[in-house]
C-alpha cells in the first residue's frame, strides 16, 4: 500500500505517524511545500519573541521521519493531483504515486486588498519563513502595527511587545477576539494586553498602507495615521483547497469530507485547516483552523485510510486556549449568540474581577463556554460539550467551585474506567 | 500498562493523597515546606466532592489521550512501554499553552505559574500526574489510609 | 450557586431573598464557605481524628486501628466529645456568672438595674439558707455572691445548687451512678485533665464525666441564667410581635441586639424611649425615630419581655445562619453583639461592606477592630446612650437598602410560670389534656441551625409541622424558635396546621401549637417545666410522654445541653449525627445502653418525617407505661 500525504503540519505528520503504527510495511510519503521538518505553527510567536529556538519548534522531533520510516520530502510544492493515474505532481515535475492520498495542505493567511500590501516590512505571521523575516527586521524596527485582533494578530502583538517594540493593534470589530470571546471576556484580555503597553484600536480598519519601498505608516478608516516599521497582517485564513478543486474534488468553504474524512473521491482523504467541518456546537459548516482538530482529523483519517473505520463526529469550530500576558482564557464551542437567537439559549455566568466564566446551554446541554482567569477543569466542560451530555439536573451548580467530573464519574468519556469494579 | 484503580466508597475525603502528591513533586519532598514556599502547591490527584460525598478523580493515562492530541508543542506523550502520559522529560518542552487543559475530559491537568514566578523558566507549565516515575508505588497510593487507591496492571 | 443544592431543601424566605442580594454584591456567605469545605474530612466527621499531641495527628483508619499513643476509636471519640461538652458547660456558666455579678451589684447599689421579681428572689434564696425576711438588696447581694461561689467551688464536694434544687428521684439515680457534680469549672478542669493524652482510657468514666458536666450545666449554668435574669428583668409574658426580615424599617434608625445576654438590651430598650434620642434620630433624617430589634437568642429573650416594650421593640429578625444576610439589607445601623454566636465575617467582611456599626458588649466576644462597650452592671445606661449615638451617626452612612417585605406575627413569652398562668394557675390542666389525649405529648424542639445537613431551619420547620399535625405540643427555644417564628408556626395561624385534638386546646387558650420559651439558655426552663410536671404526677422525668429534639444542633453549648437532657432522663433526637460514628461502641452506649442507666438517651435521624415518627413512637410508649 502506498500512502501519500500532502502537508507535514499537524494533520499530515499525525496521519503519517498513525499510519505507521497501524501498518508496519506500507510505504508512507509526506510531502511538504516548506523546507522545514514538521514544526508547530502555534509556537511561532514564542520563537519570534525569543523564548524558543528553531529546534524547539519541531513537535515531532528532528528524527521523526527516520523514527517512523517515513519518506519525508521537503521543499516540494505539489501543483497537481491526477486522480485517474493516482499520482501527485510537484512544481519540478516530480511524481508520487499513491493508493490512498491525504490532502493536508492547511490554510494560508488571507491577503486583504489594501494599497501598499506588497511593501517591504509587511508580514504575515504564519510560517517559519515569516518569522525569520520578522526577526531580521527587529534590529531596525521600533514601531509595529498589527492588522486584526484575532488570535494570530494578538499573538504577534504580544511577541513584538516582548521584544520591546511599540505595538498598535487595529481591529474592525468592536472587540478583540471577535470570533472567540464575548464582550466581557474580551475586555478582560484587552486590559491585560494594554497593561503591557500594547495599544488596541477597535472599530477601525486600515485604508492605506503608506511608504515608498518599505512601509512607513498606515492610514485608518477615520483618516488618522499611525507610523510603523513593521506591519503584521492577520485578518483571517484561507484554506488551500485549490489543488482539490482543480482535480474535481468537492469543496465549498473548504474541502468537503464525510464522517470518515473521505472526499468525493474514495481514495482521497482530507484533514486539517483545509477541510470544512460540521460544528456540532453551532450546527453550522465552517472551516476551523485549530491545531487540536487538525491532529484528531489526521489521526482519524489514518485509521480510515488503513481500512479501520473510525467516525470523526465531535468537531468543534471554536476552540482556543490562550494566554497572551497574565490572564489565561479558554473558549470552546458556541460562544457567541446573535440577538435574534437569544431566547433559544440559556446563559449562566459568574464574573468577579479578572475571573469570568460563562456557559451557554441549549436544551439542557452545554454548547459553549468561555473561562477567563481561572481555567481549571476546562476540559471537563469541553467534554460535556463534545459529548452532548445533558446537565439540566445540575444547572444551578455548573459554575460552583466544587462542580467537577466527580458528578459524572459513571461517564468514562470513552477511556479506561478507574472506578470499574470489574477490574478488581 | 500500569493504571490507578479507585474504590471511592472507601474515601473519607481526608486528602492525604493530595498532600502526598504535593510533597512528592516538591523540591523538599515535604508537604509543609511546599505549602510554606510562597507558591500554592499543586496536586495532580483530586479529591472532589459530589455534594459532600468525596470522590477521588485521577489521571487515567488514557490509551487514546486527548491531551496528547491537543498538545501543540509535542511534549505531551504516551510512553509506548510504561503507558505513562506526561509532558515532562522529553525533547519538546511544555510552553504553557493550556491546550491539554482544554482537552482533558476529567479536568485533571492544571496550569502552574510558579516556575515562571520563581524565575526558573520562561514558560508556565501544565501539571499532571506522572505516575511518580521515581517511586515503586505512587505517592498517593501509599499515602491513602483507607486503601482507596491501588495500582493495577492492565 | 444554588443554595438549595446541598440537600435540595426549600429555603426560607428571608434567606432566599437576602442571599440573592449578598451574592449580587459579590459577598461570600456561609453557603459559599460550606461549599468550599467540601468534601469535609470523614475522619473528623466520625470523630476519629485526634490532634492532641505531637505524635499525631492521628486518624483511625483501615490501616491504623490505634493512634500513636495507643488510643482506639472509642477513646478518641469520647475525648473529643468531652472537650465539646466542657466548652459548652463553661460557656453557659460564664453567662450565669455575668448575671450573678449583676445581681450582686444590684444588691450593693452599684448597678443600673433593680429587682423586678422580689418573691422569686426571696424564694430561691431561702432554699439556700439566706433569710428571706431581710431587705431585698441584701438578699440580692448574698444570693449573687453565693451563686458565684458555687461556680468557683471545688469538685470533690457535691454542688449545693444540685443537691438542693434537683428532683429527688433524679438525685437518687445520679447518686447511684456517682455523678453528682461539684463546681462546674472544677468539673471541667478535671474532665479536661482526664482527656489528656495518656491519662484515661475508661470510656464509660469519661462519658459519665460528661453527664456530671451536663448536670452542672443545668444548675450552675442554665438554671442560674434564667432565674436570675427573670429576677432582674421580669418573667416572660405571652405577647404577640412581628418577626422576620421585613420588620426592619428603612425610615428608622435600626439597632439590632444580637447574642445571648439580654441585660444590656433591656437598658437599650429603656434608653430608646428617651424623647431626646428619638428627636435626634428624626433630625438625622429617620422620620420614624429609633427602633430596636432582636437577633438570635437575645432577640428571643427581649421578645419574651416585649409586652413592656412595644413602643421601642419592633421584632425578632432571624437565626444564626442569617446574621450576615441581615447586615446585607444595608438597613442595620448598629449591631450590638454579646456572647456568643457571632461569625468572624461580621466584622471582617459584612459590616465594612454595608455600613453597619458594630459594637461588642462583652469581654469575651471581642472582634478585632470593633468598638468595645463592655457591659458592667453600673455602666449599662452609659453604654446604651453611646449605642444610640453611634446608631444615629451610622444612619447617615447608609448605602442602598434592601428590605424584603417578609414579615409574620408570632407569639412568644412562654415559660413555666406563664404556661401555668395560662392554664389557670397549675399544671393540672396540662396534665389532664395529656391524659385525655387532646395533647398526645410534648416535644421540645430546641437549639441551633446548621448548614450541614439542612438549610437554615428546614428540618426544624418540617419536624415542627409534623409534630403539631400529630397533636404533639411543641416547645421551642433558641434558633429553633426563630426558624419556627419565621415559618409562621408560632402564630395563631399555625392552629390551622394542627391536629384535630390539639387545635381546640390551642384555640381555647389562645396560644399557638408551638410555644417559644425563648433563648437556648431557656432550655434550662424547659427542663424545669418537665421536672414540675413529673413531680406533680409523682413520677420521674423519663416516665413522661415528652421527648426532645435538637434537629439542627451546631455548637458546643448544644453538646453540653445534650448531656443535660440525657442526665435528666430525656430521650433526645439529634441531627446531624454527632461525631461519634467512628466508634460503634460509644454510639451504642449513647443510643442504647445509657437509657437503662439513667433513663435518657440520644437517637439520630436525618429525615424530618422519620424523626417525627420516632418521637411520636417514644411518646406513645411512655403514655402506655403511664396507663394513658
Amino acid at each position: 500500500m502506498r500512502y501519500v500525504i500532502i502537508g507535514a503540519s499537524a494533520a499530515g505528520a499525525q496521519a503519517g505517524e498513525e499510519l505507521r503504527k497501524l501498518d508496519k510495511n506500507s510505504k508512507i510519503t509526506i510531502i511538504s511545500a516548506e523546507k522545514y521538518l514538521p514544526y508547530s505553527r502555534c509556537l511561532i510567536s514564542r520563537f519570534v519573541d525569543g523564548r524558543l529556538k528553531e529546534d524547539n519548534l519541531y513537535f515531532k522531533t528532528r528524527h521523526f521521519f527516520d523514527d517512523y520510516d517515513i519518506n519525508g520530502v521537503l521543499d516540494t510544492k505539489i501543483v497537481k493531483i491526477d486522480r485517474t493515474a493516482k499520482r501527485v505532481v510537484s512544481k519540478d515535475d516530480e511524481e508520487f504515486a499513491y493508493d490512498k492520498l491525504l490532502i493536508a495542505t492547511g490554510s494560508n493567511p488571507a491577503i486583504p486588498k489594501i494599497d501598499g500590501i506588497d511593501l517591504n516590512g509587511v508580514y504575515f505571521f504564519h510560517s517559519l519563513d515569516n518569522a525569520n523575516a520578522i526577526i531580521q527586521k527587529f534590529e531596525k524596527a521600533k514601531r509595529a502595527v498589527v492588522l486584526g485582533a484575532g488570535f494570530v494578530g494578538l499573538e504577534s502583538a504580544y511577541a513584538l511587545a516582548r521584544r520591546g517594540l511599540k505595538v498598535t493593534v487595529i481591529e474592525k470589530a468592536s472587540q478583540i477576539l471577535p470570533n472567540q470571546l464575548d464582550v466581557t471576556a474580551s475586555l478582560i484580555i484587552q486590559k491585560d494586553l494594554e497593561s503591557l503597553g500594547v495599544e488596541i484600536i477597535l472599530n477601525q480598519s486600515v485604508s492605506f498602507i503608506n511608504g515608498t519601498d518599505a512601509v512607513e505608516s498606515v492610514t485608518l478608516s477615520d483618516k488618522s495615521m499611525i507610523p510603523c516599521d513593521i506591519l503584521i497582517v492577520a485578518v483571517g485564513m484561507r484554506p488551500n483547497k485549490d489543488l482539490a478543486i482543480e482535480c474535481g474534488i468537492s469543496a465549498d468553504k473548504g474541502i468537503i469530507v464525510d464522517e470518515f474524512l473521505r472526499t468525493s473521491d474514495p481514495d482521497v482523504y482530507s484533514a486539517g485547516d483545509v477541510i470544512e467541518i460540521q460544528d456540532i456546537s453551532t450546527g453550522k459548516r465552517i472551516t476551523s483552523a485549530t491545531w487540536y482538530n487538525a491532529v484528531l482529523q489526521g489521526k482519524f483519517s489514518a485509521f480510515n485510510m488503513a481500512g479501520i473505520d473510525r467516525r470523526y463526529s465531535q468537531a468543534i469550530g471554536i476552540q482556543n486556549a490562550v494566554q497572551f500576558h497574565q490572564i489565561p482564557a479558554i473558549s470552546f464551542g458556541k460562544t457567541q449568540i446573535n440577538e435574534e437567537d437569544e431566547q433559544d439559549y440559556d446563559v449562566i455566568s459568574v464574573h468577579k474581577d479578572n475571573v469570568y466564566k460563562k456557559l451557554v446551554l441549549n436544551n439542557g446541554k452545554i454548547c459553549g463556554m468561555i473561562f477567563v482567569g481561572d481555567i481549571a477543569k476546562s476540559g471537563f466542560y469541553t467534554a460535556l460539550i463534545r459529548y452532548g451530555v445533558d446537565v439540566s439536573e445540575f444547572r444551578s451548580k455548573l459554575l460552583d467551585y466544587d462542580f467537577s467530573y466527580a458528578y459524572f464519574k459513571e461517564n468514562t468519556f470513552d477511556q479506561y474506567d478507574p472506578y470499574d469494579p470489574l477490574i478488581f | 500498562m500500569k493504571k490507578l484503580t479507585v474504590i471511592s466508597e472507601r474515601c473519607t475525603g481526608c486528602k492525604r493523597c493530595e498532600m502526598a502528591c504535593i510533597a512528592e513533586h516538591s523540591d523538599t519532598k515535604s508537604y509543609i515546606f511546599a505549602s510554606l514556599s510562597g507558591f500554592e502547591p499543586k496536586t495532580r490527584i483530586f479529591v472532589d466532592s459530589v455534594i459532600n460525598k468525596p470522590v477521588p478523580v485521577v489521571c487515567r493515562h488514557c490509551d487514546d489521550p486527548q491531551c496528547v492530541s491537543a498538545c501543540m508543542a509535542g511534549c505531551m506523550q504516551k510512553d509506548p512501554i510504561t503507558g505513562i502520559v506526561t509532558n515532562m522529560g522529553h525533547e519538546q518542552k511544555c510552553v504553557g499553552c493550556w491546550m491539554c487543559i482544554m482537552a482533558c475530559p476529567y479536568g485533571v491537568i492544571s496550569p502552574s505559574f510558579d516556575i515562571v514566578q520563581a524565575g526558573k523558566s520562561e514558560f508556565a507549565q501544565a501539571i499532571k500526574c506522572d505516575f511518580c516515575p521515581n517511586r515503586d508505588t505512587p505517592a498517593c497510593v501509599e499515602g491513602c489510609p483507607n486503601e482507596v487507591l491501588a495500582v493495577a496492571d492492565i | 450557586m444554588d443554595i438549595k443544592t446541598y440537600r435540595n431543601q426549600p429555603v426560607d424566605e428571608l434567606t432566599m431573598s437576602m442571599y440573592k442580594v449578598a451574592r449580587e454584591d459579590n459577598m461570600d456567605t456561609i453557603y459559599e464557605r460550606f461549599a468550599n469545605q467540601q468534601p469535609q474530612c470523614g475522619f473528623g466527621t466520625m470523630g476519629i481524628c485526634c490532634t492532641l499531641c505531637t505524635d499525631g495527628p492521628c486518624q483511625i483508619t483501615r490501616k491504623a486501628k490505634r493512634g500513636v499513643c495507643g488510643a482506639t476509636a472509642d477513646l478518641i471519640v469520647t475525648r473529643n466529645l468531652l472537650f465539646k461538652c466542657a466548652q459548652g458547660t463553661v460557656a453557659n456558666v460564664y453567662h450565669a456568672r455575668n448575671v450573678a455579678r449583676t445581681l450582686k451589684a444590684v444588691g450593693e447599689g452599684k448597678a443600673d438595674y433593680e429587682i423586678k421579681e422580689e418573691e422569686k428572689l426571696r424564694n430561691i434564696a431561702s432554699l439556700f439558707g439566706i433569710d428571706g425576711n431581710r431587705p431585698i438588696n441584701e438578699i440580692a447581694k448574698e444570693f449573687g455572691a453565693f451563686y458565684i461561689d458555687q461556680i468557683n467551688s471545688n469538685d470533690y464536694e457535691p454542688l449545693k445548687l444540685v443537691t438542693t434544687l434537683a428532683p429527688k428521684k433524679r438525685l437518687a439515680v445520679w447518686e447511684n451512678l456517682g455523678i453528682i457534680p461539684g463546681g462546674p469549672n472544677s468539673e471541667v478542669a478535671t474532665g479536661l485533665s482526664k482527656a489528656m493524652t495518656n491519662v484515661n482510657n475508661d470510656v464509660v468514666d469519661l462519658l459519665l464525666h460528661c453527664l456530671r458536666m451536663g448536670i452542672a450545666n443545668e444548675y450552675a449554668g442554665l438554671f442560674g441564667i434564667t432565674t436570675m435574669q427573670e429576677i432582674l428583668t421580669g418573667t416572660a409574658k405571652p405577647n404577640q410581635g412581628p418577626v422576620n426580615i421585613g420588620v426592619l424599617d428603612p425610615d428608622a434608625v435600626n439597632i439590632v441586639m444580637h447574642g445571648h445576654q439580654p441585660l444590656l438590651a433591656i437598658k437599650v430598650l429603656e434608653t430608646a424611649r428617651d424623647k431626646n434620642w428619638q428627636e435626634k434620630a428624626k433630625q438625622a433624617g429617620a422620620k420614624n425615630g429609633i427602633k430596636i430589634y432582636g437577633s438570635l437568642c437575645e432577640g428571643q429573650q427581649i421578645f419574651n419581655l416585649a409586652s413592656d416594650y412595644k413602643d421601642v421593640f419592633y421584632g425578632q429578625i432571624g437565626n444564626w445562619i442569617q446574621q450576615e444576610l441581615i447586615i446585607a439589607t444595608g438597613a442595620v445601623d448598629v449591631l450590638a453583639f454579646d456572647y456568643n454566636c457571632v461569625m468572624p465575617t461580621i466584622s471582617e467582611e459584612f459590616a465594612p461592606k454595608y455600613h453597619t456599626k458594630l459594637i461588642s458588649t462583652d469581654k469575651a466576644i471581642r472582634q478585632a477592630g470593633v468598638e468595645r462597650l463592655e457591659f458592667e452592671p453600673d455602666k449599662a445606661k452609659e453604654i446604651a446612650n453611646k449605642i444610640m449615638e453611634r446608631a444615629i451617626s451610622a444612619f447617615g452612612k447608609r448605602g442602598k437598602v434592601n428590605i424584603p417585605p417578609v414579615k409574620h406575627n408570632a407569639i412568644a413569652g412562654f415559660t413555666t410560670e406563664s404556661v401555668v398562668n395560662a392554664l389557670g394557675g397549675s399544671v393540672q390542666p396540662l396534665i389532664d389534656a395529656i391524659a385525655n389525649g387532646s395533647i398526645k405529648g410534648v416535644a421540645a424542639v430546641v437549639g441551633c441551625t446548621t448548614v450541614r445537613e439542612f438549610q437554615s431551619g428546614n428540618h426544624i420547620v418540617s419536624l415542627a409541622r409534623e409534630l403539631i399535625s400529630r397533636d404533639i405540643l411543641v416547645i421551642g427555644a433558641g434558633c429553633c424558635s426563630s426558624a419556627m417564628q419565621n415559618a409562621n408556626l408560632m402564630s395563631l395561624d399555625a392552629i390551622n396546621e394542627t391536629g384535630e385534638k390539639l387545635a381546640p386546646v390551642c384555640s381555647s387558650l389562645g396560644v399557638p401549637p408551638c410555644l417559644s420559651y425563648g433563648s437556648c439558655t431557656d432550655i434550662g426552663k424547659i427542663i424545669q417545666t418537665a421536672v414540675a410536671i413529673a413531680e406533680t404526677l409523682g413520677v420521674d422525668v423519663p416516665d413522661l410522654p415528652v421527648v426532645a429534639s435538637a434537629p439542627e444542633y451546631m455548637e458546643q453549648k448544644a453538646v453540653a445541653d445534650a448531656f443535660t437532657a440525657v442526665a435528666f432522663g430525656l430521650t433526645l433526637h439529634l441531627a446531624p449525627a454527632p461525631p461519634v460514628l467512628g466508634s460503634p461502641n460509644v454510639t451504642k452506649i449513647l443510643t442504647q445502653d445509657v437509657e437503662s442507666l439513667i433513663g435518657g438517651k440520644v437517637f439520630v435521624e436525618l429525615d424530618p418525617i422519620k424523626t417525627a415518627d420516632a418521637m411520636e413512637a417514644h411518646i406513645l410508649k411512655k403514655r402506655q407505661s403511664l396507663g394513658l
